[in-house]
């Protein structure tokens, strides 16, 4: 009668556990990938972000006296859309920040490498760029 | 103690198909549902974002994990409630089962399991109730038995009030004793008490009584 009894009783308890770790497997393995997923995701956005910022800010120096370039300084994003030379503001994904690099380049606290360098999906249209 | 080993699986093949079934189609439901959730939030989401281009990946990526989550959280809650319902239909019957073995055990043969419509077990409730009625035949016998007992010791004590001392009558009422006892015997016979089934031999053979 015990037997059957200590049976039943832990066939429930090992099931339970089997599960949790199965789940906890599971999150172990996927996770990682979901984050360099992501992390991939936001880096390739980040870049046509970058771009897109980079040609308004061409445009913006081809079509005015002074220069809004300012090394080092944060690029005001507000700025170029209400002058018209951005459609839409974008921040970075990764909660970076974009300010001019030394050459006047529009870099990203969160994703150091240039615009220029990595793979794109697909490039991103043209707009008029004087740079 | 010695280690179980299943080699049936399917013991009960109705309840445990019908369970089988109940966790598969589950299965398949939420990976049916996620999937097309990720499938038509993500397309729906590149075919209605107008002037796409590279930079809204992450915008549709966030926006298909919010939807995704939000779903995921629903499918829990959605399936953590249909299990309560599917575990009630086999707890409830073990919860009632426990209360009449207990009522049983006190002493009270007049409890039966009775089963909703719809509960699990239903085969083990049939059982259970034979059980009950074996046991209550049994002890009817045992008290018919009593009462013949109690018939021969007044018919031995009057014998004995009579002060003559006729051993014919005494052995009369002996041999009516030792009848009884031997029904008794009889009636008690079909219980297995002891899982050695030797030992039980030799309680049997030690007994004493004539036959």
């Amino acid at each position: 009668m015990t037997h059957a009894c200590s049976r039943t009783g832990g066939f429930g308890l090992y099931a339970v556990a089997l599960l949790s770790m199965m789940v906890l497997l599971a999150i172990m393995y996927f996770f990682p990938q979901y984050v360099n997923m992501r992390t991939g995701i936001y880096r390739i956005s980040c870049k046509e972000i970058r771009k897109k910022v980079e040609r308004a800010v061409a445009d913006y120096d081809a079509n005015n006296t002074m220069t809004i370039i300012k090394p080092g300084k944060p690029i005001d994003l507000d700025f170029l859309k209400e002058t018209g030379f951005l459609a839409e503001v974008q921040y970075c994904p990764d909660k970076g920040t974009y300010k001019f690099g030394p050459s006047g380049e529009v870099i990203c606290t969160a994703h150091p490498e240039p615009v220029a360098s990595g793979p794109t999906l697909a490039p991103a249209p043209e707009g008029p760029s004087r740079r | 103690m010695a280690k179980h080993r299943r080699r049936t699986f399917l013991i009960k093949t109705g309840l445990q198909l019908r369970y089988m079934g109940v966790i598969v189609s589950t299965m398949l439901l939420v990976a049916f549902g996620v999937g097309w959730i990720i499938y038509s939030t993500s397309w729906n989401r590149i075919v209605g974002t107008p002037d796409l281009t590279i930079d809204k990946l992450a915008e549709i990526f966030d926006a298909v994990n919010a939807i995704l989550i939000k779903w995921v959280a629903i499918f829990i809650v959605v399936i953590a409630s249909l299990s309560v319902f599917v575990s009630h239909k086999i707890a409830g019957p073990v919860y009632r089962f426990e209360r009449s073995a207990k009522v049983i055990a006190s002493g009270d043969l007049t409890q039966r399991v009775r089963l909703r419509h719809g509960d699990e077990l239903r085969e083990l409730q049939d059982a259970f109730n034979t059980m009950t009625d074996a046991l209550c035949e049994m002890v009817k016998k045992d008290r018919e038995v009593i009462q013949r007992l109690v018939v021969a010791g007044n018919r031995l004590n009057e014998t004995l009030k009579k002060n003559k001392q006729d051993p014919q009558a005494i052995e009369a009422v002996a041999r009516d004793l030792y009848g009884i006892i031997e029904e008794l015997r009889k009636v008690t016979k079909g219980f297995k008490i002891d899982p050695d089934p030797a030992r039980a031999a030799g309680d049997s053979e030690a007994d004493g009584t004539p036959s």
